[in-house]
């Protein structure tokens, strides 16, 4: 077919369609207005976009979701099914996966952890469940332990179930605390390190006292056994984010544990009113957040940490022959455990504080978006945030601001 | 091209990519692709035509072409949420003739939001506190009619407010004490109760209260979207998983600057308050965009005949079989859009279980059951195929259970 002929069957079709569609009055209306241009929704409203050179922060719209999720978004987008099916389908997978009696997709960590805790509350007593969070003269349980150094702002989630929070340090004062509206016991797990009791103590105190325990691993995949780990240790409840390492929906988490806890945390939940329906996940949510977690789980993460060293590497070689900076490696030990590049810089050779670094980085083209409200003179890096090609843009990026920062000597 | 010879140039592509890959330290190392999944059938997951509404349960509506669009582009790039609130905040409003509006998590999470704003103001430290308001100095109590008390009002209450319900504007006017927040309306029981929205907007005004209406479900038309606002009402919530077909968890809170300012104070990015729990991604939020932006385009009346006809076929089909009647019944209170019922004489046709047998069938349909057996069938939600389909199977079960 030739150029011409190309144009003029364009120019045919449009007409051909409205016409098919005025002859069948059950098309839908929709399908006659013309497809709009294809648009550039970032640019079309002035958003910012930026290499995410930092992590997966809630605040930076967490990580970029996979094809693998996509796909599965977008199939789950084609057809109705009931929620409860879905949630209880997926839910059943997920538990297999993790070693799970029962698992739930949520609206994120946060929502996860006031689900598991009305759902220890109320168990299966729907009239209970209408009561949360307002626990007085309901009958129900009222107060959570946890330790002191595990309260780091996350806790709060529990609080809006209803429950007091209290805060212990040592062993003697977990038993002291324990009382009959004891509901259960908390753990943070990225404080461990922080805290007199560890994971096994905790669980034994929980087993003697006949109360439930639930763990907080928010953002502590990789490595990818933690997804199992808490669960064969005998927590009764593990709730993790979905939208950080594993790339699922950003606004998704997982709820896991004993069937029972779990079975009670759905009736808070959306479809159902109660505590949780503001909460929702959608069907495209759930089964994207399952196919993040199967991505996530078959991934070869030692070639994944192989990839993160590389990177650090071409950044490091890119810049460490300036005078004054020094780069090394850092692993945080529990949360987002991946490694990171760490640039620090001495201060009488480079004239640039790590706020001003952060706000350049980010001023530029493109726009670059790095760690750099932890230490003075100091930046740090994420990799696994980095889409590919990108570490090249960093690089070349951080050279550039830290060569023009440079003291002529 | 021979066919051959396309068929070489296939073997060889991903052979050169693999080639590209191996020189390349900076490919994502991926686990191998997915095979195309039917996530559906790997879960064995029923779906259904959906002749029934676009209730949650049945998982909301199905998205619409352009938002899904949107959910793509926008997965493609990290930003900032309070960026994209932000943005797409201030185009919803210009489009609702609000001030000001934000992308919330459905509209329960619009309600909570809303109240939590109310309460806190554009304190921190008052947004950490809710919901237990004891000795905190917020204030504690919302007014809304007894009518109006069905269930969502439950929102409200998870933010700690009392329910104060009222019958006659005397009781209102007693009611209003220093402890009370805001007076709440929900627009879909307006006719049972004895105050009408002008009258409960002024009563608001006079004693300098801020008011809720929520219309979550009551589109179409999509005159609702700005009408409450150009009435008066402080804040306004919406669902945006239902007739504007956005994604199933999302919903609309819109209304005054400082009031959706203190309420995006309550809820995610941020954290320490009532809302970080009902998160919304970016591709969420530029996924209702476009629906809003395509729903408040397109041709409502047009549609609405589209309904009608479709109902017709359904209809016809159904009563072609001696004694079934299928009528349209008058707009219900809520989802008012066109609806078919459908019963029969029970003597000539021995049927029970319409709606079972429905769901049971292949392909699956949702219907509503009614009273006496009877079904209520809806087309909005249908697929413009679906229609004969549901035609078919409903006259099938009819004529197969004739005496």
């Amino acid at each position: 077919m030739k150029r011409r002929e190309i144009l003029k069957s364009l120019t045919i079709l449009p007409l051909a369609g409205s016409m098919t569609a005025a002859a069948a009055p059950l098309e839908n209306v929709f399908s006659a207005i013309a497809p709009a241009a294809k648009r550039d929704l970032f640019a079309e409203l002035g958003i910012r976009t930026f290499i995410n050179a930092a992590g997966n922060y809630t605040v930076m719209s967490g990580s970029l979701m996979p094809t693998d999720v996509m796909d599965a978004i977008n199939a789950a987008s084609k057809k109705y099914a009931l929620i409860d099916d879905v949630q209880e389908k997926v839910g059943a997978k997920i538990a297999e996966i993790c070693h799970a009696e029962a698992a739930m997709v949520t609206a994120g960590c946060w929502s996860a952890l006031m689900l598991g805790m009305a759902g220890v509350l109320t168990g299966m007593d729907a009239k209970r469940v209408s009561q949360v969070p307002n626990l007085a003269g309901t009958g129900m349980k009222t107060e959570v332990i946890l330790q002191t150094s595990h309260s780091a702002g996350y806790d709060h989630a529990l609080t809006q179930a209803g429950v007091k929070l209290i805060k212990v340090e040592t062993r003697a004062e977990v038993e002291a605390a324990i009382n009959e509206n004891t509901a259960m016991l908390w753990f943070l797990n990225r404080e461990v390190h922080k805290g007199q009791i560890k994971h096994e103590e905790w669980l034994e105190l929980g087993k003697k006292h006949n109360l439930p325990t639930m763990i907080d691993i928010a953002a502590d995949v990789p490595p990818v056994e933690n997804l199992w780990k808490f669960n064969d240790m005998g927590f009764d409840l593990v709730v993790i984010s979905g939208g950080k390492a594993m790339r699922g929906p950003q606004s998704t988490g997982i709820l896991m544990g004993k069937k029972k806890y779990v079975a009670a945390a759905l009736l808070s939940n959306n479809p159902r009113g109660g505590i949780g329906r503001g909460q929702k996940v959608n069907k495209e949510e759930i089964l994207g957040m399952y196919a993040a977690l199967h991505r996530f789980v078959n991934l070869d993460h030692q070639k994944e940490w192989q990839l993160w060293e590389a990177k650090i590497a071409l950044i490091a070689n890119a810049i460490t022959s300036i005078d004054g900076v020094k780069t090394e490696t850092f692993i945080p030990p529990t949360d987002n455990n991946m490694p990171t590049l760490k640039v620090t810089w001495d201060s009488s050779k480079i004239k640039l504080t790590n706020i001003e670094m952060g706000e350049r980085l980010r001023q530029g083209n493109p726009s670059v978006e790095v760690i750099s409200w932890e230490a003075p003179n100091t930046i740090r890096c994420g990799m696994h945030v980095l889409e590919a090609g990108e570490e090249k843009i960093v690089a070349a990026r951080l050279k550039e601001e830290l060569l023009k920062a440079s003291v002529k000597s | 091209m021979k066919r051959r010879e396309i068929l070489k140039t296939l073997t060889m592509l991903p052979l050169a990519g693999a080639i590209c890959n191996s020189g390349s330290i900076v490919q994502s190392v991926q686990a191998a692709p997915l095979l195309k999944r039917d996530v559906f059938s790997e879960f064995g997951l029923r779906t259904f035509i959906n002749a029934s509404g676009y209730f949650t349960s049945l998982s909301g509506s199905l998205m619409n072409e352009e938002a899904f669009e949107a959910i793509r582009d926008a997965s493609k790039h990290f930003c900032r949420l309070e960026d994209v609130q932000d943005k797409v905040g201030a185009r919803i409003a210009s489009l609702l003739h609000a001030e000001s509006a934000m992308v919330t998590a459905g509209a329960f999470s619009a309600l909570m939001l809303g109240m939590a704003g109310v309460l806190s103001g554009n304190d921190a430290k008052k947004a950490s506190q809710i919901p237990f308001l004891e000795g905190s100095g917020i204030k504690s109590e919302v007014i809304l009619q007894k009518a109006h008390n069905d269930g969502y009002a439950h929102a409200l209450k998870n933010c700690g407010v009392k329910l104060i319900t009222v019958t006659t504007a005397k009781e209102l006017e007693n009611a209003i004490s220093d402890q009370t927040a805001m007076m709440y309306f929900i627009n879909y029981q307006a006719s049972l109760g004895e105050i009408q929205h002008a009258e409960w907007l002024k009563i608001a005004k006079k004693h300098n209260l801020p008011t809720m209406i929520d219309m979550a479900a009551d589109l179409p038309p999509k005159e609702n979207l700005w009408k409450f606002h150009d009435m008066g009402f402080d804040l306004v919530c919406v669902s945006g998983g239902k007739f504007m077909r956005g994604p199933q968890s999302t919903g609309i809170l819109s209304g005054k600057k400082d009031l959706i300012a203190a309420a995006r104070l309550n809820a995610p990015p941020r954290g320490n308050n009532i809302g970080r729990g009902m998160k919304v991604n970016k591709e969420e939020i530029f996924g209702l965009y476009f629906a809003l932006e395509r729903f408040i385009n397109s041709d409502q009346d047009q549609e609405w005949k589209m309904l009608e006809d479709r109902i017709t076929v359904i209809a016809n089909a159904a009563s072609s079989v001696r004694g079934v009647k299928a009528e349209v019944i008058p707009l219900l209170l809520i989802n008012r859009i066109p609806t078919l019922t459908i019963s029969w004489d029970k003597s000539l046709i021995k049927l029970d279980n319409l709606a079972t047998n429905l769901r049971e069938g292949n392909p699956s349909i949702e219907v509503m059951g009614g009273p006496g057996g009877s079904i209520n069938v809806t087309t909005h939600m249908l697929k413009a195929n679906e229609v004969k389909i549901v035609a078919q199977r409903i006259k099938d079960e009819l004529m197969n259970a004739m005496v």
